[in-house]
């Protein structure tokens, strides 16, 4: 007998009160179990069993102190931007906010820098994350160190910048300290092209076969640039000639988030790059550099030193979207609920249909959802993000890692009628419509009390069939299908003797055979069988003569209609080899 | 119209709605590229009598009781479906295939079920169109597919054989060439790692029994107008229809 250690426990404890004793022998008081179950009574367990595997320890204490190591993820730093504008300069490098998102200006650049030129939200940003500073070089502010490794080439010291002991008085506050100041202001890029515009760069369109010449070298290659969920990023451009540097077509592949507006990326990659994309499949895009590309003439931008933090942009999911009121969407989301998703995401891949499969969808339903599972909070917010202005829509809500969407009150279907055969009883089409001799076409026949209701072509085929044997017009309907089986595998028998039956073969010296095979058709050819006195060549046949001599042998009886087993060809070439062999 | 110089059905312009239809006078004799189409009238003689190419019908399935019913079967139970609903009958045996001969509106119709076994349908679906003249871009096939969920139909104006032996056969003696219409119903996958024979020879479940029922009626109604029609917009939006018809609230 097993004591569990409790009731020892509690037969210990229970002894003075009960007055039971402890080590009385078995017959007199039966073990009686435990007392009564109340409420919280299941049995102690000797060692507390943890409900939750205990909490993974992180591997190292981070070092929350030094300024250094200070970013802006998860910071407190929350600055609004109240009107768009320069939120910060330096002397003519300023950080404007406006139409693109946080972008900088920085003297003498052809264009406005972003960080990502095709990811940048429509949306205006209303607050940044991290104080505004050019991500180009080091500001005066101590930062992780995302630099580059120490100068050793000297083409890197040329970049250095040379300090020089400043002539302006010190300042004020400065006490002792050495002022330095540059000797030339610090150039941060390069761009002026020698003056050649775009078109001449890519000079003449590629013909066909040039285009296929160059990318066939690299589809199975994987010299590639990969653009991910930034889009096309600022650094990526030095990336892209530096691969056009070393071949004229830099392939790009587009995974992720950008790919869902695949006519945008592509725009902006034509567009800032200054190339030509001469081919695109699915989610690759080969771009070509342009027949008059001189690398050392290039447009040098200056590369962004680090990634800086993304604005706060105003919330997608609101608690009353799009006209609606609050139960109103709140009924709508406890529809959602129960939604079949219409297509799955996968982690990283390529959403170049995700559009027009939601404008299909809605379709035939106000709402859509796409089941998320497995991708990053931030990716499908970002999806729903841009599906929102594509395909136009609500974002309703990003529960359960799902995508629900509603159509909207000005939705407009694309198809304007009403969809075509919804409903099963039609009208104009009737069964058993049985035109009396109205219209030419069809031809009424009445067979066996039959209404067979077709052209007459069709008719007069199926009419054939049945007289030559070819078909067996049945007279039971509702025949079971093992006893349809049955008369199937029946009648083949029978038919394959008609097919697989020879012409009749009527010889000059036999008078008395009648050509009884004459009765045998081959269906498919017309071949009559004639009565006179044909020497017969048979079709495709050698051995004539010995042939011929076996016709007279067992030609005796008068053969059925019915092939008999003896009588088939194949019997004849048997009983030919047999005689051969005899001889 | 042109005239037929052929006996044959040889000459057919496109003529259904979307398509753009040019004639030239002086290209009389191209034949119309756009083989897909629908069954266009050809003119005999001139005459007002117009006699449109017949379409043959085959579902694919297994014959005998003890398949009766199975997934591998819904080929037969649309040709059944079809024939209940324009009063064909089926009392015909021919090339080891049960036939029923008729119409849909103006069009000659030929429905078959091969009573062979599903690997060796081609035997019985060629030597049928052969005799009944039916040309390739006619013969409407019916079977059962994995690919698509359960209860969803597809019209496709051709395609491959999706691993479907009874397909396969078919493609094979219909010399090797795929560009046949077909309209695939949806079994869905087989759950977990069933094995896929197993799968396909089992019968439906109850709720996919409704499923499969309402949407045989659907499938009467888009042989109906496939065989009108031909393949137009409207096949087009019954494809998005059945693709998005059990993403409803």
């Amino acid at each position: 007998m097993v004591l569990i250690p409790s009731m020892v426990i509690v037969a210990l404890s229970a002894s003075p009160l009960s007055g039971r004793n402890l080590f009385s022998s078995l017959p007199s008081t039966p073990p009686s179990p435990p007392t009564p179950p109340h409420p919280s009574s299941t049995p102690q367990p000797p060692i507390p069993i943890p409900k939750y595997p205990p909490p993974r320890k992180s591997l190292q204490n981070p070092p929350n102190n030094h300024p250094a190591l200070k970013h802006h993820h998860r910071s407190s730093y929350h600055k609004p931007v109240n009107r768009p504008g320069v939120i910060a300069s330096d002397g003519d490098r300023s950080v404007i906010v406006g139409d693109s998102g946080v972008s900088y200006l920085l003297p003498g650049a052809p264009f406005e820098f972003q960080f990502s030129y095709s990811e940048t939200p429509k949306e205006k940003p209303i607050a940044i994350r991290e104080p505004a500073f050019l991500p180009f070089a080091p500001p005066t502010m101590p930062r992780p160190w995302t630099g580059k490794a120490p100068l050793k080439s000297k083409k890197d010291k040329e970049k250095k910048v040379r300090l020089l002991e400043s002539l302006n008085p010190p300042r004020p506050g400065s006490n002792g300290v050495k002022q330095l100041q540059m000797a030339k202001p610090l150039e941060l890029g390069k761009y002026s092209r020698d003056g050649k515009s775009r078109e001449e760069i890519l000079g003449e369109p590629l013909r066909k076969w040039e285009i296929r010449m160059l990318v066939k070298p690299m589809v199975s290659d994987n010299r590639q640039v990969n653009l991910g969920r930034d889009g096309l990023t600022h650094n990526m451009l030095e990336l892209i000639h530096s691969h056009w540097k070393r071949s004229p077509v830099c392939k790009i592949r587009c995974k992720g988030v950008p790919t869902v507006d695949m006519k945008n990326v592509c725009h902006h990659i034509e567009d800032k790059t200054g190339g030509k994309i001469i081919l695109r499949v699915g989610g690759v895009v080969y771009l070509f550099r342009g027949r008059n590309y001189n690398y050392s003439t290039r447009p040098q931008y200056p590369v962004m030193l680090w990634k800086p933090a993304a604005p706060v942009y105003p919330k997608l999911i609101q608690a009353a979207p799009g006209g609606l009121t609050k139960d109103e969407a709140d009924e709508l989301r406890l529809k959602g609920k129960s939604l079949l998703p219409i297509c799955k995401l996968a982690k990283n891949g390529v959403y170049t249909t995700l559009v027009k499969d939601v404008r299909e969808a809605f379709e035939g339903s106000p709402l859509a959802k796409i089941d998320c599972k497995g991708l990053e909070p931030s990716d499908y917010k970002k999806i729903g993000a841009k599906l929102k202005d594509l395909v136009p829509c609500v974002l309703l809500s990003f529960d359960d890692e799902q995508i629900l969407m509603w159509r909207g009150n000005d939705w407009k279907p694309m198809f304007p009628q009403s969809p075509p055969f919804s409903h099963p009883s039609e009208a104009g089409i009737t069964e058993d419509s049985v035109s009396t001799g109205e219209t030419d076409d069809d031809n009424e026949s009445e067979q066996e009390g039959n209404m067979v209701n077709t052209s007459p072509k069709m008719l007069s085929l199926w009419k054939h069939a049945i007289e030559s044997s070819k078909a067996l017009l049945l007279d039971d309907f509702n025949l079971g299908p093992d006893a349809l089986l049955e008369k199937v595998e029946e009648f083949e028998g029978v038919s394959q003797v008609m097919e697989h039956s020879y012409p009749a073969l009527i010889l000059s010296n036999e008078n008395g055979a009648k050509g009884s095979m004459a009765s045998f058709e081959d269906g498919t050819e017309d071949s009559c069988s004639s009565q006179d006195g044909l020497t017969t060549e048979d079709e495709g046949d050698d051995d004539d003569d010995s042939y011929n001599d076996f016709l007279e042998d067992d030609m005796f009886d008068v053969v059925e209609s019915y092939a008999e087993p003896s009588s088939l060809p194949i019997d004849f070439v048997v009983n030919k080899l047999k005689q051969k062999r005899e001889e | 119209m042109l005239h037929a110089a052929s006996p044959t059905p040889g000459f057919c312009l496109s003529s259904s709605s979307n398509l753009n239809c040019r004639s030239y006078s002086t290209k009389a004799l191209v034949r119309a590229r756009f083989s897909v189409c629908c069954s266009v009238g050809e003119s005999k003689n001139g005459a007002t009598k117009v006699e449109y190419t017949p379409w043959l019908v085959v579902g694919l399935g297994n014959p005998g009781r003890k398949y009766h019913g199975t997934r591998h079967n819904v080929g037969f139970e649309v040709i059944d479906s079809i024939s209940k609903a324009e009063g064909i009958r089926m009392n015909t045996i021919q090339s080891k295939a049960l036939i029923g001969i008729g119409s849909i509106g103006d069009v000659p119709i030929l429905l078959a079920k091969p009573q062979t076994y599903m690997n060796f349908s081609g035997e019985s679906v060629g030597p049928l169109a052969a005799y009944y003249q039916v040309p390739l871009r006619h013969i409407l096939l019916v079977y059962d597919e994995m690919k698509l969920p359960n209860g969803v139909l597809r019209l496709q104006p051709k395609g491959g054989h999706g691993y479907h032996n009874g397909l396969k056969n078919v493609m094979g003696h219909l010399d090797g060439s795929p560009n046949f219409p077909r309209l695939s119903i949806g079994i869905g996958n087989p759950p977990g790692n069933m094995d896929v024979k197993a799968f396909l020879l089992q019968k439906f479940s109850s709720v996919e029994r409704e499923q499969i029922d309402a949407s045989l009626e659907q499938g009467v109604e888009a042989v109906k107008t496939l065989v009108l029609n031909g393949f137009s917009n409207q096949v087009y939006r019954f494809n998005l229809g059945q693709k998005y018809k059990y993403h409803k609230v």
